[in-house]
């Protein structure tokens, strides 16, 4: 496979699982918000630092947020700009993927184009944001029944996991959740809508109940969501995933014994005893290193240099 | 709701479906039946249902002279071009004859140049073509074939005979549109094509694939095969890309490749190097190499010429193929076949002037206003002048340009060329002005496509087919002869 195809694989996936996150996100923000009494403010701007720009305006109202999540064009991390850009990185790598994958995207995208200049309340927000995770969704699914199992393969699948491992981090850091187990914050008494905010952000309610058979507790979901291998979403799952994944890449020139390096730190936490600074410093650690990783695979595979003589 | 215009009644344009007297062509009559019991509303329903399929299958081009370069939607009106399948027959043979003897003159002008001793073809017609490469004089490609992928564009004029109008030589597109416009119509019509028996379009993909297989110089079983784009900005990037999966090969662009020591071209993959053996390539011979060829191409690959004149790589289509359809030489092509073939044409040329000629030279200067004018060496409809559509102003212009360098023009008569119904702004049925491209094949033997590529004029009266320039396009339908015929 050309290296040149092998990143636009590896991108286009990133930003279509970069898209769902972040309309899985903004539902459960959605959702969150409807529950809590009127005197419980949502820290909208603690949520942009973490997935926007890291400079936004304090104040800034739902609506606003929403805005940029989701259409904003100035924001590269938006579901529009993704979904965008994976479009651009599948028009490239056409040839290599399902015509029924492609046409998922393209309609997602066409549909998105033309949200953007409709009204856009609530419901109508709602409606679009579950359309693109069944699009995503349709997509993978397309993926899983008829996409070639070769190295375009691993170079797909190795792009979702990485951005899942993200999207987690990011997901967790208290500044989105707004909470940390056992510490009191405002939000104390509504701590349950928090966790469940977390949860379904990740689409692990129900497997959560089915594991941890108790009341929401922080400590449960934390470990939960950055531990258990049985759950699919959870940081430990995309972490194994991508170190088996680096492990098949030919001759094997990133070692998969560096993604264990990044998450090393997640397993002497003490989910019950745990600061807010520690969490954040501790999921800002894996994005760093995440970001190292995706520097190592692209000077390995992706910017060809290897003397050809 | 369909009725025949007075044109077509006096016989000026030939309609394709349907006779002076209003009758339905031979073939055609379902069709017509169908289309005649279709109300307004199931029609704009269908029209509806064609323009989604075509949008969410991303069937697309690119244009670049809007302010931003777009991805604008395929064009492809509801209603089929239809032609039986004895006469397509003996337009196959007609055009496969063409390609052969055109490739017999590729590889006699780049090396014996017997034609030109001979005297059937001017020297400097050759030599001073900018498509002539010199680097590929002496080069014998396998099985002597230069151009292994043809697109030749036929007309019909209003007494029913076709005409070639053009070869196109170099590295000719849309087929990729035949072969889309024929799947979303089987969507949209299912109920025509279970009553028809239309011949199906879908066979061309296996026969490029056997066609650039057995050009491959190494004696494999699975030739490593790439299609070579300039990149997603150029027009036809969707159709590079559509091939590209069809047949199965690596889409690659000239920064993928590099040519190494050995004379062989390598491509750049995850895996490590591998060796190509067969480029289909989809950029203009100047940029294919900037070593030797236009030094600023950043669109090609170092050493390419090179590679492919050691014999480690072939071309399809070969460097220099492009003499073959210049439109000067075009005028030849009658003349070419004979020589070659010792064979009568099977399709004729449209009667063609060639200003570097004094004699012709006058008669067009003449009769300017009555003749369409093309510069020798463009394609996509650029330059051309319709005489009787053309401003006093542009008829003067057109005149200093002849003047001043007769060598790169031709001029025709303006043809009346033939209609077929087609799905107006307003939702109605009229005729409006059509062309057909087939694509033909050769390398180890000749494959044709079954009919080809309809383009049709959109706006009344017009003459002008191409996508880029407001055209759309329709599928064609080879049907088979009934019995009784």
């Amino acid at each position: 496979m050309l290296a040149r195809v092998a990143e636009h694989l590896y991108w286009l996936s990133r930003y279509v699982e970069r898209a769902e996150a972040t309309a899985r996100l903004a539902i459960a923000a959605s959702d969150t918000i409807l529950d809590l009494p009127d005197g419980v403010p949502y820290d909208w701007e603690s949520l942009m630092q973490v997935f926007g720009s890291g400079d936004s305006d304090p104040g800034i109202s739902e609506a606003e947020v929403m805005e940029q999540l989701v259409l904003g064009l100035e924001h590269s991390g938006s579901i529009r700009a993704s979904i965008a850009a994976a479009r651009e990185n599948a028009r490239v790598t056409r040839d290599l993927i399902p015509k029924d994958a492609w046409v998922a995207l393209n309609e997602l995208h066409g549909l998105i184009e033309r949200q953007s200049f409709a009204s856009f309340d609530r419901s109508s927000r709602i409606r679009l944001l579950k359309q693109v995770i069944s699009s995503c969704r349709l997509w993978h699914g397309c993926l899983m029944a008829s996409q070639a199992r070769d190295v375009g393969w691993l170079f797909l699948r190795l792009g979702d996991r990485l951005e899942h491992a993200d999207m987690v981090s990011r997901l967790v850091d208290p500044r989105v959740t707004q909470m940390v187990p056992g510490a009191s914050t405002r939000w104390t008494s509504y701590e349950a809508i928090g966790w469940q905010n977390l949860l379904s952000a990740l689409g692990g309610v129900e497997l959560y109940r089915h594991s941890a058979r108790n009341r929401l507790r922080g400590s449960d979901v934390l470990d939960f969501v950055l531990r258990d291998t049985k759950f699919p979403q959870s940081m430990a799952s995309a972490v194994d995933r991508a170190g088996q994944l680096l492990g098949d890449l030919p001759h094997q020139r990133v070692s998969p014994d560096l993604m264990k390096g990044i998450v090393g730190g997640l397993e002497e936490l003490d989910f019950e005893r745990l600061t807010p600074d520690l969490l954040t410093q501790n999921m800002d650690w894996i994005q760093q290193g995440l970001v190292t990783l995706h520097e190592h695979i692209s000077s390995e595979y992706f910017f060809f240099q290897s003397n050809p003589s | 709701m369909i009725q025949v215009t007075p044109e077509i009644a006096a016989g000026q344009f030939f309609d394709e479906l349907i006779k002076a007297d209003g009758q339905a062509r031979p073939g055609a009559d379902s069709l017509l039946n169908f289309l005649k019991e279709l109300s307004p509303q199931v029609l704009s329903e269908k029209r509806a249902a064609l323009e989604a399929a075509i949008k969410s299958q991303g069937i697309s081009f690119l244009v670049y002279s809007d302010s931003m370069n777009i991805d604008r939607s395929w064009p492809l009106d509801l209603v089929p071009r239809v032609m039986r399948a004895s006469e397509w027959n003996q337009t196959e043979a007609g055009l496969k004859q063409r390609l052969k003897a055109l490739n017999l003159f590729l590889n006699d002008i780049y090396n014996e140049q017997a034609i030109i001793h001979d005297g059937v073809v001017p020297a400097e017609l050759v030599t001073a073509s900018h498509h002539f490469i010199g680097l590929a004089s002496g080069v014998r490609p396998l099985f002597d074939t230069w151009a292994h992928i043809c697109g030749s564009d036929l007309v019909r004029d209003h007494s029913g005979q076709l005409f070639v109008l053009e070869d196109n030589l170099r590295v000719p597109s849309g087929v990729s549109y035949m072969l889309e416009n024929r799947s979303v119509m089987k969507q949209i019509y299912p109920e025509l094509f279970r009553h028809h028996q239309i011949l199906p379009v879908s066979q061309y993909a296996s026969d490029l694939l056997d066609m650039l297989n057995a050009l491959s110089p190494r004696p494999v079983d699975h030739p490593v095969i790439v299609v070579m784009t300039p990149g997603i900005y150029n027009s036809a990037y969707f159709e590079h890309s559509y091939l590209a999966q069809q047949i199965g090969a690596e889409l690659v662009q000239g920064s993928d490749l590099f040519v190494d020591s050995d004379n062989c071209v390598y491509m750049k993959a995850v895996e490590g190097v591998s060796r190509v053996d067969v480029i289909y390539r989809r950029i203009d011979d100047t940029f294919l190499d900037p070593d030797v060829l236009n030094p600023d191409s950043v669109l090609g690959v170092p050493g390419l010429i090179r590679a492919w004149r050691a014999g480690k790589v072939s071309i399809a289509n070969a460097p220099g193929s492009g003499v073959a359809d210049d439109k000067v030489l075009y005028a030849y092509v009658p003349e070419i076949i004979r020589y070659y073939l010792n064979e009568v044409p099977l399709l004729d040329n449209v009667l063609t002037y060639v200003c570097s000629d004094p004699e012709q030279r006058a008669y067009v200067l003449d009769h300017l206003d009555e003749l369409v004018v093309k510069p020798a060496d463009a394609s996509g409809g650029h330059g051309i002048m319709v005489g009787p559509h053309a401003t006093d102003e542009a008829l003067v212009t057109r005149r200093a340009e002849i003047l001043e360098n007769p060598r790169v023009w031709v001029a025709q008569p303006t043809l009346s060329i033939s209609t077929t119904l087609t799905v107006t702004n307003d939702g109605d049925l009229a005729p409006r002005h059509v062309d057909l491209r087939p694509f033909v094949l050769q390398s180890s033997e000749q494959w044709c496509s079954t009919g080809g590529l309809c383009r049709v004029a959109l706006q009344e009266g017009s003459l002008v087919v191409n996508s880029s320039q407001g055209g759309g396009s329709k599928d064609f339908w080879v049907v088979a002869d009934e019995a009784h015929d």
